[in-house]
């Protein structure tokens, strides 16, 4: 059995490998415009090989689980750091395949799979021609699904450094797509190199992990001898991977690359930037229970940065214009979310979120893609409006991606959001009624885009003259993605291993070390349903309030309160900010050594050869006075001193 | 066997006329001499020296050193007449080039 | 056995050098045969690199499970009876020898001297157009002189390759060099001459000071020798006083540290690497300067271990001020090919950071970094050269958007680029990650090592120079590779040389050959190591870490807390700042 799912896991691996491998070397032939079958293929049989994984971890009775879940899959050995007689041998490739690993595979897998197919039709132009760097998209976009299956399947902490690294390469190559504009480029850069920050820390997490444990297979680290060897320093480790976790899902301090990396095309930021790769930090965080729940000052910080992220994105998300960027926000405040649940104990709760929230707001992503497609790439709600008559399918399952991100009741964001909620308001009260703040700003601005986009009078930006529904490539996904954000809730209601907290149990909570929200799996607490179901509709309401109603609201607020609105629309200046403290300051610091190269050390070597130089300069003008009888006097006395030594001294 | 000193001290004379000779004129074709009769004593020493060892080899090698002597005199000369033509003169001194 | 496993060691090292004389009897009316016959003399070279290491591999393999040294070849090479009765009471003699043999820790970089040899001869065929024959004798001299280096065992044997690698280089950057060559040159082999000259002084003490306590075990004679077996003896024997240590690997440091370079003695670098032909560049970073980090690893640490120990922590300290210090310089950099060169400063300087964590995890990280680094390095600066062939400027303003026009160029520039910054998945990250893990365990008695000398919070600023490598090579790709498409002026992407050749705008055949073998490599390493650390870790645990183990263990268990708190031979910076930066850190010490 354990060969079986090992080798399910290859699969997984290898076949979006191959379809990118296969993409790049078929895009050199020239067949660059049927590039998407390879990827398509590729990516599908992950999906069937992940669906035939989840049923073969079902099968395994429930009182091996915990057993057979905590398993590891060694493939070969990858490399080693110590003496071949210290005995601690080689750090292998392993995969760990649990109830985490296939949720996240199915997840990963399903929204992957679809987001590529919508871009087919997506990275097209007029024409029905694929655009330049076709067969480069769909190669880049078969990396990543293996760079984050690589994430999710790995079974130290080696591998999930790998899968890490290279989703984050995968993501800087797909900002950058459009790399002929400079902000394009830039973004990627950015994205890059603020992920890079948190890999500081978290790299040495690992490191210090390795320093007490002697190992970095999960297997040893989550043991409980490796609990023991961690003991004392579990709150550092777990700080320090947090801020890992910080920089790949976007949390503040280090949230300011993912609304630049909205500069990619955009199923690159349904997939990467909203549904997968961003969720990295919440899998990795719900991976290492056993060392973050060791350290209540490590749960308090991920509950607070997570609550504080939520609320701050949030407030930003309400003055944007540009659809891509208030998604981007908005994602920052769900992963706050997710990140707020770990916090308070509620892991199984945020795994469900992260769920829901890849479906619907992949959905919400691929709409605002189909949106731009329609406008010729504007994407700036002041440009157009009233979209819903000429876009049908694509303003319906708009809606339908807003109520689940508003949390409307009985859509699947209701579910996960309101089980985090409830969580935090059993932990830290603030955090929840933060939550609950958040969870009203959240509803506010999803309906002011779709309020602004979809409906009123028809505006539509200069050089377009129909608003057209996007072609079949595009609106099945939406469709399919659709009946996910709808209905991604029902995991948490269903029965046996397809009820998400049952099927988790056994992996974020072997030892029992998460407790709390648990059993408010069947949404018992009907007061807190209630509460949050109004907040969401009332949020609606009043966005529908100010901006179809009494639209000059809208108008007047940023006026009266300007400073507030400059505040929130320049995004707390913290990209001005970091620029100011750590960008500027570097690179002077960066000119500085160069100075020192070329003047301090410089003028020390110079000063330095001064003296054999200076020397030289007088035995030239002293003794080089070019006769020969003068050379030859001097060789005579030399001989005649020499004579001498030798016969004085016998 | 001190009958090989006074030609070691003639040699020693030779070498001392000629070192003085070569540092004190200015013509190329003087100081050339010198050197050649710099190199006379030498050969003498080194004959004295087989003398004194009481064995042939010190002959041998000045033989050989002769032959090898009036090559170089040759070559020498040659160079002195070539030095003339460039500068029309054999006066030592006008040759400065490795003034540094 | 035949001739050719028996003397393979020696094959390899003359076959080039002999090919170079071959080179310079051939006409130079036909620069093609030229070239022809050259590079086909490296690849043979590089051949019989590959049949030695299948031969090494098979010894390694061999029933009695082999630690030491293979395909050992020896003769005397000046041995006399010594004129002066200097034995004493015995009779003395002078007894160097040719003396040469593999080890796992020569073998990684053998094969990338005799890989990287060939490429750089390639690159070179349209750039260089000036005394073909010439160039290429020099290059395979050096070839020969550089693997010689690799395989010597006798002290003054290595020192003859180690120095006389200095000459062809120094023609090479002197005479195909750019516009200020000649500076670039003389500073180079000036530098570089200052520092070996005190090198040699400790090689000579180090001899006089075998001679002083070797005796020949046939006759009981004095024996003046440099064999490296003898000389790692005087140590363990303690035949040198650790003052004595000191002064010898000052000397010693004087040579290497100038040949790595570590801060801050660097500034040659950056000049040289910048003003050499391309070929120069490749073959200056990726062997050259793994000269000064090998001469650490098989000479300064084994032959004087107390002093090791003892100026370890400074040698770090130097190294991390280079690692920061490189990469910020880099990051203000307009030329490309500087900002190469810097980021060799950096790089090298993890290098010799992971090497004096004296942990076997920072020491095969180490040796793992020498060969990366001239994968990746020696690859980016034959990219470069294939952007200055074209367009004839290395400015970074003059340049930009190039992926439109070079997508394979790009492709490579990028996969280099990863590699140089440590991608998991290929080759920089494994020895970056060893070396950090190195650092920062080294103070760790786990499995029965002693304490080496570094700790944290050595790893810690290390580990931000990771951050830092990412942001000079990414806004490198950025300036060249991505925004508008950007060339200078009357180039347009077709540039005429001055010969009247044409490039095509994209990598030709033979330049994407080039790079791809480099790039296999650093693929193969970032995936699959293991056989290289098969090969590579016995000896590094034979030859190295057990000759400084009763140094580590008399130096550093006794006189320190085993505890993995901050050390109090901590440089004061150092610690001042990491306790404020953590002070959790010290509190929290078990």
């Amino acid at each position: 059995m354990t060969g079986d799912v090992t080798q399910l896991a290859v699969w997984i691996l290898l076949a979006p490998l191959m379809g990118s491998i296969l993409i790049g070397m078929i895009g050199l032939r020239g067949l660059r415009d049927r590039a998407h079958w390879l990827a398509i293929l590729g990516v599908a049989a992950a999906l069937v090989a992940a669906v035939m994984l989840f049923n073969d971890l079902r099968a395994i009775p429930n009182a091996e689980r915990a057993a057979a879940f905590e398993k590891s899959h060694v493939v070969y050995d990858w490399f080693r750091a110590d003496a071949p007689t210290g005995g601690r041998g080689w750090f292998p490739v392993e995969f760990r395949i649990d109830s985490l690993t296939s949720v996240m595979l199915l997840t990963v897998l399903s929204v992957s799979l679809l987001v590529i197919v919508y871009s087919v039709g997506y990275m097209r132009d007029h024409h029905g021609q694929g655009e330049r760097g076709y067969e480069r998209f769909f190669a880049f976009l078969a990396l990543f699904v293996f760079s984050m299956c690589a994430l999710v399947l790995a079974g130290n902490f080696l591998l999930l450094y790998l899968g890490w690294e290279l989703v984050g390469l995968c993501s800087y190559l797909l900002i950058g797509f459009y790399y002929q504009k400079p902000s394009a480029a830039a973004a990627a850069k950015k994205a890059f190199l603020v992920n890079r920050v948190g890999d500081f820390g978290f790299g040495l997490g690992i490191l210090l992990i390795y320093w007490r444990c002697g190992d970095l297979s999960y297997t040893y680290v989550f043991s409980d001898a490796g609990r023991a060897a961690l003991d004392g320093y579990e709150t550092i480790v777990a700080l320090l991977l947090f801020c890992g976790a910080v920089g790949k899902s976007a949390q503040l301090p280090l949230h300011v690359w993912l609304p630049d990396a909205m500069e990619g095309p955009t199923p690159v930021s349904a997939l990467i930037h909203a549904a997968t790769m961003v969720t990295a930090g919440v899998y990795m965080v719900a991976r290492c229970g056993a060392i973050f729940t060791a350290s209540p000052t490590a749960m308090a910080v991920v509950a607070i940065i997570g609550g504080a992220t939520a609320l701050f994105a949030a407030t930003i998300a309400l003055t944007q214009f540009d659809m891509k960027r208030i998604l981007a926000y908005s994602t920052i405040s769900q992963l706050g979310y997710m990140f707020l649940g770990l916090g308070v104990h509620a892991p199984a709760s945020a795994i469900f979120h992260l769920f829901t929230h890849a479906y619907f707001k992949a959905l919400l992503f691929l709409g605002a893609g189909s949106v731009m497609h329609a406008m010729a790439g504007e994407i700036d709600i002041r440009r157009f409006g009233g979209l819903a008559r000429g876009l049908k399918i694509t303003a319906a399952t708009f809606w339908i991606g807003g109520l689940a991100l508003a949390g409307f009741p009985l859509f699947s964001g209701f579910w996960s959001k309101d089980e985090i909620i409830h969580a935090a308001l059993n932990h830290a009260p603030i955090l929840g009624g933060l939550a609950l703040l958040t969870a009203l700003l959240t509803a506010f601005y999803t309906f002011r885009m779709i309020f602004l986009a979809f409906h009123g009078p028809q505006r539509l930006p200069p050089g377009v003259e129909h608003a057209h529904e996007s072609v079949a490539w595009m609106t099945v996904p939406l469709l399919l993605l659709s009946i996910g954000a709808i209905g991604a809730g029902g995991v948490a209601m269903a029965s046996g291993d397809f009820n998400i907290h049952a099927w988790l149990g056994p992996v974020v909570a072997p030892h029992g070390e998460w407790s709390g929200a648990e059993s408010h799996a069947g949404g018992e607490d009907l007061t807190l349903m209630i509460v949050s179901g109004a907040l969401s509709i009332v949020g609606t309401i009043a966005a529908w309030y100010v901006y179809r109603r009494r639209p000059a609201i809208a108008t007047v607020v940023p006026i009266l309160l300007p400073g507030p609105h400059q505040l929130l629309y320049q995004k707390y200046y913290v990209d001005e900010l970091y620029d100011a403290l750590i960008v500027s300051p570097l690179r002077r610091l960066g000119r500085f050594c160069f100075g020192m190269d070329r003047y301090v050390i410089n003028t020390l070597l110079w000063l330095i050869t001064a003296v054999p130089r200076s020397i030289g300069f007088m035995l030239k003008e002293t003794m080089q006075v070019g006769a020969i009888q003068g050379y030859a006097m001097g060789m005579a006395v030399g001989v005649l001193l020499i004579v001498w030594v030798v016969l004085a001294g016998s | 066997m001190p009958y090989a000193v006074p030609f070691m001290m003639l040699g020693a004379v030779l070498f001392g006329i000629g070192l003085v000779g070569f540092l004190t004129r200015r013509n190329l074709i003087i100081m050339f001499l010198c050197t050649e009769v710099m190199f006379q004593g030498v050969l003498l020493n080194l004959i004295a020296m087989g003398l004194r060892h009481g064995n042939l080899q010190g002959q041998g090698f000045g033989l050989f050193v002769l032959v090898v002597a009036a090559v170089e005199a040759g070559l020498g000369l040659a160079i002195v007449v070539l030095l003339y033509r460039r500068r029309g003169t054999l006066d030592a001194e006008s040759w400065r080039t490795m003034r540094g | 056995m035949g001739f050719l496993a028996q003397h393979i060691l020696s094959v390899i090292i003359f076959f080039p050098i002999a090919a170079a004389i071959g080179l310079l009897l051939m006409p130079a009316s036909d620069p093609r045969a030229i070239r022809r016959n050259a590079f086909l003399a490296s690849l043979a070279t590089l051949v019989f690199a590959i049949v030695a290491t299948v031969y090494y591999v098979d010894q390694q393999r061999g029933p009695q499970g082999f630690h030491g040294l293979a395909l050992a070849e020896r003769c005397q090479w000046i041995s006399d009876p010594l004129p002066y009765n200097l034995g004493g009471d015995r009779p003395a003699k002078l007894q160097v020898q040719y003396y040469v043999a593999l080890d796992g820790i020569s073998l990684p970089l053998l094969l990338l001297t005799a890989l990287l040899t060939p490429l750089a001869i390639w690159s070179s065929f349209e750039s260089i157009r000036e005394r073909v024959r010439e160039y290429y004798a020099l290059l395979l001299l050096l070839h020969g002189a550089m693997l010689g280096v690799f395989c010597a065992r006798d002290l003054l044997l290595f020192y003859v390759f180690f120095e006389f690698t200095l000459i062809p280089l120094y023609l090479i950057i002197g005479i195909w060099g750019g516009s200020q060559r000649r500076r670039a040159a003389d500073m180079f082999f000036l530098y570089t001459l200052a520092g070996s000259v005190l090198t040699f002084a400790a090689v000579l003490y180090l001899g006089w000071q075998a001679f002083a306590n070797v005796r020949d075990p046939a006759d009981g004679a004095r024996v003046l020798t440099f064999e490296l077996e003898r000389l790692y003896q005087l140590a363990a024997e303690g035949h040198l006083t650790p003052s004595v240590q000191s002064i010898l690997f000052l000397a010693l440091f004087a040579g290497f540290a100038i040949k790595v370079p570590l801060f801050p003695f660097h500034t040659w670098l950056p000049l040289a690497h910048t003003e050499a032909p391309t070929a120069g560049s490749a073959i200056l970073a990726g062997v050259l300067l793994k000269l000064g980090t090998y001469g650490f690893l098989r000479l300064s640490l084994p032959m004087l271990p107390v002093a090791s120990v003892t100026f370890a922590p400074w040698i770090a300290v130097l190294a991390i001020i280079g690692i920061l210090y490189g990469a910020l310089a880099a990051w203000v950099q307009t030329d490309i090919k500087k900002l190469v060169a810097y980021s060799s400063v950096s790089h090298l300087g993890f290098c010799l950071l992971g090497m004096f964590s004296l942990k076997m995890s920072g020491l095969t990280g180490s040796l793992l970094y020498m060969v990366n680094h001239g994968l990746s390095t020696g690859a980016l600066f034959l990219l470069v050269g294939m952007i200055y062939d074209r367009y004839h400027t290395r400015e970074m303003a003059e340049l930009g958007g190039l992926a439109r026009r070079m997508p394979v160029f790009a492709f490579f520039l990028i996969f280099f680029t990863l590699s140089s910054i440590g991608l998991p998945g290929l080759n920089g990250f494994i020895g970056e990650f060893l070396v950090l893990l190195g650092a920062f365990t080294s103070h760790s008695t786990a499995g029965g090592t002693p304490p080496g000398p570094l700790g944290v919070w050595y790893a810690v600023p290390a580990a931000l120079g990771i951050v830092l490598g990412a942001i000079y090579m990414l806004h490198l790709c950025r300036a060249v590779l991505f925004g508008p498409l950007r060339e200078p002026r009357g180039s347009q992407g077709h540039a005429a040389d001055a010969h009247g050749t044409t490039l095509p705008a994209d990598l030709t055949l033979r330049e994407t050959a080039l790079l791809a073998p480099l790039a296999a490599c650093c693929l193969w390493l970032g995936v699959a190591p293991k056989p290289l650390f098969n090969v590579m870790q016995p000896p590094v645990q034979s030859q190295v870490l057990a000759r400084m183990r009763p140094a580590m263990t008399a130096t550093l268990a006794g006189n320190r807390p085993a505890s993995p708190r901050v050390t109090d031979a901590d440089p004061k910076s150092i610690r001042t700042r990491a306790v404020q930066a953590n002070p959790s850190a010290r509190t929290e010490g078990r």
